[in-house]
């Protein structure tokens, strides 16, 4: 009786254990994996700043913000 | 109660215990993976939209045609809109005109109405939340606010032919909800 509710507490705590290394397993690897563009020897320059794009396509609000369309 | 006795009781409190923590770690776990799942199904659900965006051939044609006119005329709207004799109703006056003429000249009619369709089915995705928003923020919102606010004479001049007030409204409520077409 004894030697069975050890057993039963011993395959307990191996579960328990399964399920923390699980737990710690699911972040452990970086979600980003963007290399550097940069190039020291060419004296490139990364902007800091994320790239949100802000760069592409026309958008008449860029030129005249007095267009009705580019009241926010 | 003998030494044998308390310590067989306390090996069951013990495993009865650590059974339930296991129990609750576990459906916490499980809690993890699903929502985990279902963030990442958003993400799939975007990206399929950008695969579309930039694999589909009518919609790359349609935003070709758009580019090489848009090319061809930016000269033309930048005159316009850094004219500063120009007040604010005679540059919407004079933009919303010098836009249409471009459309009607270079027929985009099809292309637009591909474009506008194309935004606001992700618009929709996104209100929905069958979309991950910062994903599809990422990959559409500057292109499309761009697109808005250059061809936005298009969208009043359809709702006024076709009678249709709500035509591309969830589009525009997005990027420029504070925009009115004169009907």
């Amino acid at each position: 009786m004894e030697h069975l509710s050890l057993n039963r507490a011993r395959q307990i705590f191996i579960l328990l254990s399964i399920c923390t290394l699980f737990l710690y397993g699911c972040n452990s690897t970086s979600e980003e994996n963007v290399e550097v563009n940069c190039q020291i020897e060419t004296n490139e320059n990364c902007s800091v700043e994320e790239d949100n794009g802000d760069d592409r396509g026309y958008n008449p609000c860029l030129v005249n913000k007095n267009l009705p369309v580019c009241k926010k | 109660m003998n030494d044998q006795e308390v310590k067989l009781q306390l090996a069951e409190i013990a495993g009865t215990w650590v059974a339930a923590l296991a129990v609750v770690i576990g459906g916490l776990f499980g809690i993890f993976q699903y929502l985990e799942h279902k963030a990442a199904v958003r993400v799939d659900r975007s990206m399929a939209f950008v695969e579309r965006y930039h694999g589909n051939s009518m919609l790359l044609e349609a935003r070709l045609k758009i580019t090489e006119s848009q090319a061809k005329h930016t000269s033309q709207l930048n005159q316009i809109l850094q004219d500063p004799a120009l007040n604010a109703d005679d540059l919407t006056a004079k933009y919303e005109n010098e836009i249409l003429r471009q459309i009607k000249e270079d027929k985009l009619n099809g292309s637009l109405e591909q474009l506008f369709s194309f935004y606001e089915q992700i618009v929709l995705c996104r209100e929905i939340g069958l979309c991950e928003e910062y994903v599809s923020g990422q990959f559409f919102d500057t292109d499309a606010e761009g697109f808005v606010n250059t061809y936005y004479p298009y969208i009043c001049h359809v709702r006024k032919e076709w009678h249709n007030p709500g035509q591309y409204k969830k589009v525009t409520q997005f990027y420029s909800p504070k925009l009115t077409c004169q009907l």
